[in-house]
């Protein structure tokens, strides 16, 4: 028979140990052996032969020997096993697959306390695993979130969740096989047998499921992260203002004068717009005006941050967050904000004077910096007020 | 006194201390010894002997005297011995109650 070769996917994680085996057994049955070092990217590589009776059985992998060391455990137990007669195959998830043909040869496991005791130096392992897990997500959750979540999404964009999602998803995983682990232990302890579910079948569509949920997010985070390398995704690029903008802008300020732009090669993103769209954003606009009123040759600066954010509660979120952020500056001095339509008003002196501005589902970061006589603070607050209520 | 991790023995952990008590042995032989001992009534996989002999070694009850290409060979301690004749003494004890109860 010309050997033919087939791929499949496990129907259950290799910590559900007799299921897993029965599985083996069973594709084994109908002609199909695994093959050495079957794995690659969680499928499993079987080739063709006539069917016959096997036993396959996973052990929990021992723990690697450290790059020091001379001795290398895990091949210990692959040579002791190989002494025996039994073959070695290959590893999946933390366990050792053999294979024997050969139905006189002892099982592996004649001790349930003993391999109790190698169940649990594999779970002491994963607990630290996990503990690691969570450690990352909580020093990740409290030091990148910090008081400021919602900035902090706006400011790294959709790959933060993502990042976040995977995080969670593989603690709440360690911990379910922790679980496992711990109830297998217990079973040959009390039992001196493991649980003899081999309905390998169960949960198989939900295994796959979420082993597929898994590597999509990980193939949207490689995108993600391509993608904002190489294209510039969520890259605000500076474009000139082409369109009205749903805010005020220096030429509103002064309506019967008229606005001329300081010398671009200063700045260069003078008078120019940056905007986007994110997962928490509707629309995100920045702008940057610093030039000259004419004919009275006053110089104005504006640096304008405009969110209309997906929702009132993320506004309102915002709001409390940019408020929080510019407190924590070395020169900030508060300063009595006008009184305005809008739903909040905060204003704050920091080198120039800044005006942030809630109302609805809009939030609205203003810069006015202006020496020569420069306009009351009322009157310009007033203009973009006015802006965003209508 | 055993370690606190190994306040007790199985029955496979018993005889590997016994299969070393008197010489060292490799792997294999001391399964060999056992089965032997024990006309087949206890039978060690590989898998429950690697298990043992790491969790003996780790306890410094056996110790590796040397390296011949697969094979390994291991001498009993004598943390070892006290907790091999501390086992015997334990299942004197159960014999000899359990010889009041016949």
């Amino acid at each position: 028979m010309s050997e033919k070769y087939i791929h499949r996917f496990p129907p259950c994680p290799a910590y559900e140990i007799r299921r897993f085996e029965t599985w083996l057994e069973d594709m084994a049955a109908k002609g199909w052996f695994l093959e050495k070092d079957p794995f690659f990217a969680g499928f499993a590589s079987f080739h063709q032969a006539e069917s016959k009776s096997v036993r396959y059985r996973l052990q929990p992998a021992p723990k690697k020997s450290g790059p020091f060391t001379r001795r290398d455990r895990q091949q210990d137990a692959i040579d002791l096993a190989a002494e025996y007669g039994w073959t070695f195959l290959g590893d999946h998830q933390d366990f050792f697959i053999f294979y024997t043909d050969d139905p006189n040869l002892p099982e592996l496991d004649t001790d349930p306390q003993v391999q109790a005791l190698a169940l649990q130096g594999l779970w002491k392992r994963k607990r630290n695993d996990w503990i690691s897990h969570l450690a990352v997500v909580a020093i990740y959750a409290v030091l990148f979130l910090g008081l400021t979540p919602v900035t902090f999404a706006l400011e790294t964009g959709w790959v933060f969740p993502i990042l976040l999602t995977i995080a969670v998803v593989s603690t709440w995983l360690s911990f379910k096989e922790l679980q496992h682990l711990k109830q297998l232990r217990q079973a040959l302890l009390v039992d001196a047998a493991l649980p003899q579910n081999t309905d390998y079948r169960q949960n198989r569509r939900l295994y796959f499921l979420s082993s597929l949920f898994s590597v999509l997010l990980v193939i949207a985070l490689i995108i993600g992260c391509v993608g904002m390398r190489l294209f510039d995704w969520e890259d605000r690029r500076w474009q000139p203002r082409t369109e009205a903008l749903p805010f005020a802008t220096a030429e509103d300020l002064y309506p019967s004068s008229t606005f001329v732009a300081g010398e671009p090669w200063i700045i260069k993103e003078n008078d120019h717009v940056a905007s986007r769209s994110t997962w928490l954003t509707d629309q995100q606009i920045s702008l940057y005006q610093y030039g000259s009123i004419q004919p009275d040759k006053k110089g104005l600066t504006l640096d304008v941050q405009y969110y209309d954010m997906r929702s009132e509660w993320l506004a309102r979120q915002l709001y409390r967050e940019l408020i929080r952020i510019q407190k924590t500056s070395k020169y900030y001095e508060p300063c009595a904000a006008p009184d305005l339509s809008t739903e909040q008003e905060f204003a704050w002196y920091n080198f120039s004077t800044y005006l942030l501005l809630q109302e609805d589902n809009i939030v609205l970061m203003v810069r006015f910096s202006q020496h020569d006589d420069p306009m009351p603070m009322e009157q310009w607050a007033a203009v973009f007020a006015n802006s965003i209520l209508n | 006194m055993p370690k606190q991790a190994l306040d007790s023995l199985t029955e496979s952990m018993f005889y590997v201390l016994m299969a070393l008590y008197r010489s060292e042995k490799c792997g294999i032989d001391i399964a060999a010894w056992i089965e032997a001992k024990t006309q087949g009534r206890c039978r060690l996989g590989p898998a429950t002997l690697y298990t043992i002999l790491a969790k003996f070694e780790k306890e410094k009850y056996i110790r590796e005297t040397h390296v011949e290409g697969r094979k390994r060979t291991y001498a009993i301690t004598d943390l070892g011995r006290q907790a091999f004749r501390e086992e015997y003494d334990r299942l004197q004890r159960c014999m000899e109650d359990a010889k009041t109860e016949l």
